[in-house]
């Protein structure tokens, strides 16, 4: 199960010579790139023209005219300035990036540490680490119901706290909004930390068993290879996965709808819960869709910055390496 | 020495042991309550047993005979049909968004073309599915795409499309060129080199891009609640239809389908188990 | 005590089906009118003079018709229609999962499905499509504004018909109403008053959709208990009043006080997002004589008016004689709580009783409560003399026309149909679904008294002329919603009850300029024409 075996292993050329491959294929390139262009093009136009559109109006289904008569009620700005001062929906947001701030983390340093637990083979390991990848097997509407159970003030979380501390706990997880707050996450936790700690080991099986050595002949200490050989070497794999889950966390919406509703009050209620709501129970359509072109707007020039620093850290990679086959020609 | 590696073994097994034990309390409650008659699924009052004191196979009965001893009320459709839709829905979903971000990825990484391409796919991911709901619905209402198998799995491929396209291209970015180059040379068209050669390079990322992406498609509720109707309702569609009115909520038969709808995904991964970790590492570790 | 029946059924009503079809095939065959001809088999099992309805089954004769009432005329509609060309291949109807039921389970032994009866005798089938209770908002609104025209039928809550009418999603029922004359309002069998029949019927004083059930809240308790001499000892020497049938809303209070216990809930008032706004309304009703608005006249929320803080005080004080649990139970936990005997007494839809106060098929008590349920009238509050009981009607299930069916006439006849007093009597016998009576004929009839007991049936009608209307003019999602969140705040201590009830005031103020002021203040004072007037003695 190491990663280390096939093509990997070989090293990247100083000099770039992509550009024969390149220009051989662009042709086909382009062709190659054409599905996702289409589909980005059939997912983007439509729904993009329609929510900026509507989202200049008051159109809402009580209106009774279909989307296109949205006009109508044109109110140029209105939405988006009724967006700023949203407590609710910034509420929302606030409670969205909350979880993520926790959640994320959590999962992070306990896959790490799951990881770390995992890399030297010892027996039964293949059956412990399949068991502990099955939480994010589970379809997550189903875990909410399971977690709406085990988190009732007489369930089973409750009876296994109370054993565990040998004195009775009766939490009511989900009728308190700071004690929901927290059943969300470690439902979120519990479901996510699997991917997490799939990802960090594979980062770490990585690792150069030969680096390792050197240190370890070298008399190095378990937390000094840890820290100035292994994580440094794991960076890219950290960023990925907790990027991954930082994406995902924002979304979510199935376990907690089946779980809270966003209850109680509005304690548990993410971005995706609230413009449910607003979506069906206010019918609030044009408002809705200001929400989702702001959303759109900055998650883009978000996504556009990560783009940039990638490619910045990737040309400089480049540069170093450059660089060093420089030095190397000239000494 | 000795004493301190014994220390760290028995260490080891302590914390791996209660990580496993976390994992499974949910996965064990739901396992254990389908097994559980009517009386013992309310959480309103019973006493809490972990084991169903009178185990009985009538969840599973009910959902896929439609009926059962102790429910008077017969099921209007079993979970069969949902169960192969889901299955047929989410395979599909699968293979467009690992089709076609495989042959874009491959693209953008190799010859340069698609401009913005990473940053327009990366939005789609970003974005929460319920903000654009509203002008998906009524596009796929127009198309008449709703409640067609054909009609979800396309939304699904859309939406997980970026994660199959950004997994795959960070991987064809680590996979070194000489080896094309000299396919090249030696008379290859460039789809032949991307087919013969780096194709089989990225087999191990490829199969864990489709268990992920197999993953995120099979869990999905929200989209297909929306898309669906009868024909092509998928599993946690149908799950969220199991109440009748004299218990509310079954939690006993949705447990029980919370079982089946785990076995798909546990299949997939045991399959693919030995490229897991390998897929994983995305190419980020040749450094 | 009802007895159910389980397995084998759905043969039946294949073979139903089977005859049905079969009848109807000869029927077109020969090129007679649909009317002179019935299957030998069913025109057998009918009494003289019906020409239709259910046979099999002791008392089925109470469900048959002929031509002269309004489901006889529903089917001839029907039958022509299709011979006509005009009806569709089969109905979509769109319904809440748990009342399917009702249309696909036999009852009683012996009997006949709901919907096989309409198939056999039109020849026109129904596929109906179940949905959750609170994602068929969502599936009914996607419809409309999509035009994907999938279902001939909406469902769906009483409270929802506003915006369906302002969304334009729903046919005006006038034409079909006055053509075949359904008895929804029949003085001896149809709703209990003319004032109820345009209530649910009708919407902006045309007719709109179609009433299903009958959900106006009504109390339930545990009888035993309340007569236990010593409990009644015990409770006179704290309280200093005889234990019984509370009269307001404080003697309800001080009973769940004294019950409550680590064992026993002092009561299981739902509490909870979405159901537990029927709670709230309840006790706000009552808070003036003869009514507490939930609107002035011009329009004003009456929310944060000093009895309306009240009315949230009191509710939210309520909520430590509930479970710790209870602002995420829906009815179905507390209904739970209720057969476990772990409660005392709760507010609620009317069918707990049909579905806890039963006997098994194989004569054994369903829950440990079967046989120690009782019911009384809604609580309230005394001003000068008079007791102002009040109890409310919410959710209430509904079934109306799509704009986007194509055969709206036939849809409605099959609505009409399944509505009128017969087949509602019938209908809402079986324990399989969620409709519950609410026509004269219904509480009549001892299938119905069987399975909701006499004593029940009682206290609902007398609950029914006690009730007041929630909100379901155009908006409603969005009162119900704003308030919903508010009173969340209150009962978790988020915020105090004047700052809950000021902040959805100040919501709803802005719903109503958003909706239209005027327009908005003509529903509502439309619906304040609807509240009851009746007052009992102190």
């Amino acid at each position: 199960m190491t990663a280390q075996q096939g093509s990997v292993a070989l090293p990247a050329s100083p000099v770039a010579p992509v550009h024969s491959l390149a220009v051989a294929g662009r042709r086909l390139g382009k062709l190659m790139t054409l599905p996702t262009q289409l589909l980005l093009l059939f997912i983007f136009v439509f729904p993009g023209l329609m929510i900026i559109y509507v989202s200049l109006t008051w159109w809402g289904p009580l209106d009774g005219t279909p989307w296109y008569d949205a006009y109508e009620s044109l109110n140029w700005f209105d939405n988006y300035i009724e967006a700023f001062s949203d407590e609710r929906l910034w509420g929302s947001i606030g409670r969205t990036l909350l979880i993520m701030l926790v959640a994320v983390p959590a999962e992070f340093l306990i896959g790490l540490g799951l990881a770390v637990l995992f890399v030297d083979s010892f027996p039964l390991k293949r059956v412990f680490y399949s068991i502990l990848l099955m939480p994010m097997m589970i379809v997550p509407a189903v875990a909410g119901y399971m977690f709406f159970m085990l988190f009732q003030s007489n369930g089973p979380i409750n009876q296994i706290l109370s054993i565990l501390t040998g004195s009775t706990v009766d939490f009511v997880w989900l009728n308190d909004p700071n004690l929901a707050f927290v059943a969300i996450m470690i439902a979120d936790i519990w479901q996510w930390t699997p991917l997490m700690f799939l990802i960090l080991l594979a980062g770490m099986l990585g690792v150069p068993e030969d680096q390792m050595k050197a240190a370890t002949l070298l008399g190095a200490s378990w937390g000094q290879k840890f820290f100035r050989i292994v994580l440094p070497k794991m960076k890219v794999v950290m960023i990925i996965a907790i990027v991954i889950r930082a994406v995902e966390a924002f979304k979510l919406f199935d376990v907690m709808y089946v779980m809270t509703k966003g209850g109680p009050g509005v304690a548990t209620e993410t971005v995706s819960v609230y413009i449910y709501k607003v979506t069906f129970f206010d019918l609030e359509w044009a408002y809705v869709s200001a929400i989702g072109f702001m959303i759109m707007v900055f998650l883009s020039v978000l996504g556009g910055v990560g783009i940039a620093m990638m490619a910045r850290a990737q040309r400089r990679r480049r540069e170093a390496n450059m660089g060093a086959a420089d030095a190397a020609a000239r000494g | 020495m000795a004493t301190q590696r014994a220390w760290a073994v028995a260490a080891r097994y302590v914390l791996v042991l209660v990580a496993i034990v976390i994992a499974l309390v949910p996965i064990v409650w739901m396992a254990t309550l389908a097994f559980k008659p009517v009386a013992e699924w309310t959480t309103a009052t019973a006493d809490l047993t972990w084991l169903p004191k009178n185990p009985t196979i009538g969840n599973f009965e009910y959902i896929f005979t439609g009926q059962t001893k102790e429910v008077i009320v017969t099921l209007e459709g079993t979970a069969l049909r949902p169960v192969l839709a889901s299955l047929v829905i989410a395979s599909l979903g699968t293979l467009v968004a690992v089709a076609v971000g495989t042959l874009g990825a491959y693209g953008v990484s190799r010859f340069a073309v698609g401009g913005n391409l990473p940053l327009s796919v990366l939005q789609l991911r970003l974005f929460p599915p319920m903000a654009v709901m509203i002008p998906v619905m009524m596009m796929w209402s127009y198309l008449a795409l709703v409640d067609t198998f054909w009609g979800l799995a396309l939304i699904y491929g859309i939406v997980t499309l970026p994660f199959a396209f950004w997994l795959m291209k960070t991987f064809f970015d680590e996979v070194p060129r000489e080896i094309e180059e000299a396919a090249l040379v030696e008379g290859c068209s460039p789809w032949r080199v991307f087919y013969r050669v780096t194709l089989p390079m990225v087999k191990a990322p490829l199969a864990t891009t489709v268990l992920f992406v197999f993953i995120l498609n099979w869990s999905d509720y929200l989209v297909a609640l929306l898309l669906t109707r009868k024909d092509w309702v998928t599993i946690p569609v149908y799950m969220s239809q199991l109440n009748i009115a004299m218990t509310g909520e079954m939690y006993g038969a949705k447990a029980a389908l919370g079982l089946i709808a785990a076995i798909p995904p546990v299949v997939l991964g045991i399959i693919i188990q030995k490229h897991l970790v390998r897929g994983l590492t995305f190419g980020a570790l040749k450094q | 005590m009802a007895t159910l029946h389980t397995s084998g059924k759905p043969l039946s009503r294949r073979r139903v089906l089977k005859a049905g079809a079969a009848g109807f095939a000869l029927t077109s065959a020969l090129g007679i009118a649909p009317r002179y001809l019935s299957s030998p088999a069913r025109a057998a099992g009918l009494a003289a003079g019906m020409t239709g309805g259910p046979t099999g089954f002791d008392g089925a004769e109470r469900f048959q018709y002929n031509e002269s009432m309004s489901e006889g005329r529903a089917i001839e509609g029907a039958k022509q229609l299709k011979a006509a060309g005009k009806a569709p291949a089969k109905i979509v109807m769109l319904l809440t999962q748990g009342a399917v039921g009702q249309f696909r389970q036999p009852y009683p032994e012996g009997a006949p499905t709901v919907a096989s009866v309409w198939e056999a005798e039109t020849g026109i089938p129904v596929e109906i499509i179940g949905a959750g209770e609170t994602d068929i908002i969502p599936k009914v609104m996607q419809d409309i504004t999509t035009g994907s025209g999938s279902y001939d039928i909406y469902t769906g809550p009483w409270n929802a018909v506003g915006d369906k009418v302002d969304a334009k999603g729903i046919v005006n029922l006038d034409e079909f109403v006055a053509k075949y004359k359904p008895d929804w309002g029949d003085p001896a069998r149809g709703t209990p008053t003319p004032e109820m029949e345009k209530l649910l019927y009708t919407y902006n004083g045309s007719y709109y959709t179609i009433s299903l059930d009958g959900d106006f809240q009504t109390w339930v308790y545990r009888k035993d208990l309340f007569e236990d001499p010593d409990n009644i000892k015990r409770f006179e020497d704290k309280y200093g009043w005889t234990l019984g049938h509370p009269r307001t809303w404080q003697e309800t209070d001080q009973i769940a006080e004294f019950f409550k216990s680590d064992t026993m809930l002092g009561h299981t008032n739902l509490l909870a997002p979405f159901w537990g706004l029927s709670t709230f309304y309840m006790r706000f009703a009552g808070q003036a004589k003869p009514n507490l608005f939930f609107f002035d006249e011009n329009g004003k929320p009456n929310l944060d008016s000093d009895l309306g803080i009240k009315a949230c005080e009191e509710h939210v004080k309520s909520k430590q004689w509930a479970s710790k649990d209870a602002l995420s139970w829906t009815w179905a936990e507390a209904y739970g709580a209720m057969a476990q005997g772990t409660a005392l007494m709760m507010s609620t839809y009317t069918n707990l009783r049909k579905f806890n106060d039963r006997m098994n098929p194989d004569g054994t008590p369903a829950t440990p409560v079967t046989g120690k349920l009782g019911s009384f009238l809604p609580p309230g509050n005394i001003f000068d003399g008079d007791l102002v009981r009040r109890s409310v009607l919410y959710y209430n299930i509904q079934a109306e026309v799509s704009s986007q069916s194509k055969f709206p006439e036939a849809a409605y006849l099959f609505l009409q149909w399944a509505s009128s007093t017969r087949t509602f009597s019938w209908m809402s016998g079986n324990p399989g679904g969620y409709f519950d009576p609410f026509q004269k004929a219904n509480f009549q009839e001892p299938l119905v008294q069987q399975s909701y007991h006499a004593d029940h049936t009682a206290i609902i009608e007398q609950t029914i002329a006690r009730s007041a209307p929630t909100i379901n003019y155009a908006g409603q999602g969005a009162f119900d919603n704003a308030l919903d969140e508010q009173l969340q705040a209150a009962l978790v201590g988020e915020k105090t009850p004047a700052e809950a009830m000021q902040a959805a005031s100040k919501e709803w103020q802005k719903i109503v300029k958003k909706r239209g002021e005027e327009r908005l203040i003509e529903s509502i004072n439309k619906s304040r024409s609807a509240w009851p007037t009746l007052l009992d003695k102190a």
